[in-house]
């Protein structure tokens, strides 16, 4: 019997290797569907490999691009810091102005018997890599496990959200960007505090998913975390509406989103280092 | 030991497209190198090793691009099994051959991730979104591929460099 198994594996090995490596791929696409935490160790082991190359062409992109920009860029730079000293004035007004109103919320919150936000340790980080292709947003950033980084933390800069967390090895993290079609944040807008869901278009952009047609949105209009997914803080900046449309017999409102995150200039991120649930998000 | 150059430069390669190209094409301007790689290997290398080559390939696609485990090392080697079986059927050589199989996987690519999308629950970008990430991959893949082919000629030491005669070049 096994004698006629390997005459025949013998006579037909092409075919038996093949059948192999497709049996390897379709499981190995089953497990990371089950989401089974083994299936990440691969991943992890190549995460850890190649950061340290990653890190170190990255940084030497950035020695030439500050090369470029401090010795050869120098022509609009006399206009560029009169803008910034402009800004610097506006943004001292604003801050004494941010000033009274945090101090009039805090009065307010006492006094409603709201519970302040506990503060999250922050995690800064840089981003070393992006992904190969154009067909999954993420980046890797060079802070793992060691540092505290767990799979589902939230991920987010100056400027707004980032992503979360998808795998980490020891030393470094592959972070789901929102723009990727596979990530989803809850999020309303700030004016009409409309709820829905933003998802990644694979493309730069986001998209605000199951908004009804009779909500108010108008193009312009800021979208923040809602905080009801668990993993964002609420009030985090996702990005602006870039347009709304409402077509005839759908239920839903196609709400096109610009991230206020810039991904291709993105270099420096903070992770929250502390995960949040659905218990603490939710208030009562 | 040509298989190991091969799977050595698309090591080398990942690492550059994930950090230096990035940085300096635009972001749906993403060239697969690694899919011309296995496409390459396909008219190079025999069956057995070209094709754990290819499933290599894929992997490493897989692992540097945060997708998921399986996804392109399945697409890398149904290619190759396709490759091989047109060559047994139709003679190819040259650089048109490997134009040819570059407009066919990236052909084949849309049904597979489509199908994917079914299959595993897959989120992929909707058919506007796609197109243009589509179009991208496929322009900036067809302007690399001759560059591509130069560097692995000469780092293989075949003769004929950009019009490389394969089928009489193959490496040992």
């Amino acid at each position: 019997m096994m004698g006629k198994v390997f005459t025949l594996l013998e006579r037909h090995w092409y075919s038996a290797l093949f059948l192999v490596l497709l049996g390897g791929a379709v499981a190995m696409l089953f497990s990371r569907a089950e989401k089974q935490p083994e299936s990440h160790s691969l991943q992890r082991g190549l995460l850890e490999l190649s950061g340290p190359f990653q890190k170190g062409m990255t940084k030497g992109v950035g020695f030439f691009e500050g090369l470029w920009q401090r010795y050869v860029y120098l022509v609009e730079l006399e206009d560029e810091n009169r803008l910034l000293l402009e800004l610097i004035e506006e943004m001292k007004r604003e801050r004494i102005q941010l000033l009274e109103f945090q101090g009039e919320n805090d009065r307010l919150r006492s006094l409603l018997g709201f519970k302040q936000d506990f503060q999250k340790p922050l995690l800064p980080a840089e981003i070393i890599a992006k992904d190969l292709s154009g067909w999954f947003q993420t980046a890797v950033i060079d802070r793992g496990t060691r540092d505290g980084i767990e799979e589902g933390m939230a991920v987010v800069s100056v400027q707004g959200i980032v992503g979360q967390v998808m795998e980490s090895s020891r030393g470094f993290s592959r972070v789901l960007l929102i723009t990727d079609p596979n990530n989803a944040v809850a999020g309303l807008i700030q004016r009409s505090r409309a709820r829905g869901i933003v998802v990644g278009n694979g493309h730069q952009l986001c998209r605000l998913k199951y908004l009804h047609r009779s909500e108010d949105v108008k193009t312009g209009d800021l979208v923040l975390a809602s905080g009801l997914d668990g993993v964002y803080p609420k009030g985090v900046l996702i990005g602006t509406i870039l347009k709304a449309e409402t077509k005839d017999p759908e239920l839903f409102q196609r709400v096109a989103i610009k991230p206020s995150v810039d991904f291709r200039r993105l270099e420096e991120v903070v992770v929250l280092c502390e995960k949040r649930d659905l218990e603490e998000t939710v208030r009562p | 030991m040509s298989y190991v150059i091969v799977l050595l430069l698309g090591v080398v390669a990942a690492l550059l497209q994930s950090t230096l190209l990035r940085a300096l094409f635009p972001q749906s301007f993403v060239p697969d190198i690694l899919l011309l790689l296995v496409l390459y290997g396909s008219l190079l290398f025999p069956f057995g090793k070209g094709l754990l080559l290819s499933f290599a390939l894929g992997l490493l696609s897989d692992l540097f691009s945060g997708a998921p485990e399986g996804l392109n090392a399945l697409f890398s080697i149904t290619l190759f099994v396709m490759s091989k079986s047109i060559q047994a059927r139709v003679f190819m050589k040259g650089f048109r051959a490997i134009w040819g199989l570059t407009i066919l996987a990236f052909v084949l690519k849309v049904p597979y991730y489509a199908l994917l999308s079914v299959l595993f629950g897959l989120h992929f970008p909707t058919a506007a979104d796609g197109v243009l990430i589509w179009v991208g991959e496929f322009v900036s893949s067809l302007f690399l591929m001759p560059v591509l082919f130069y560097v692995v000629s000469k780092a293989l030491g075949l003769q004929g460099g950009w019009f490389l005669e394969h089928q009489g070049s193959s490496p040992a």
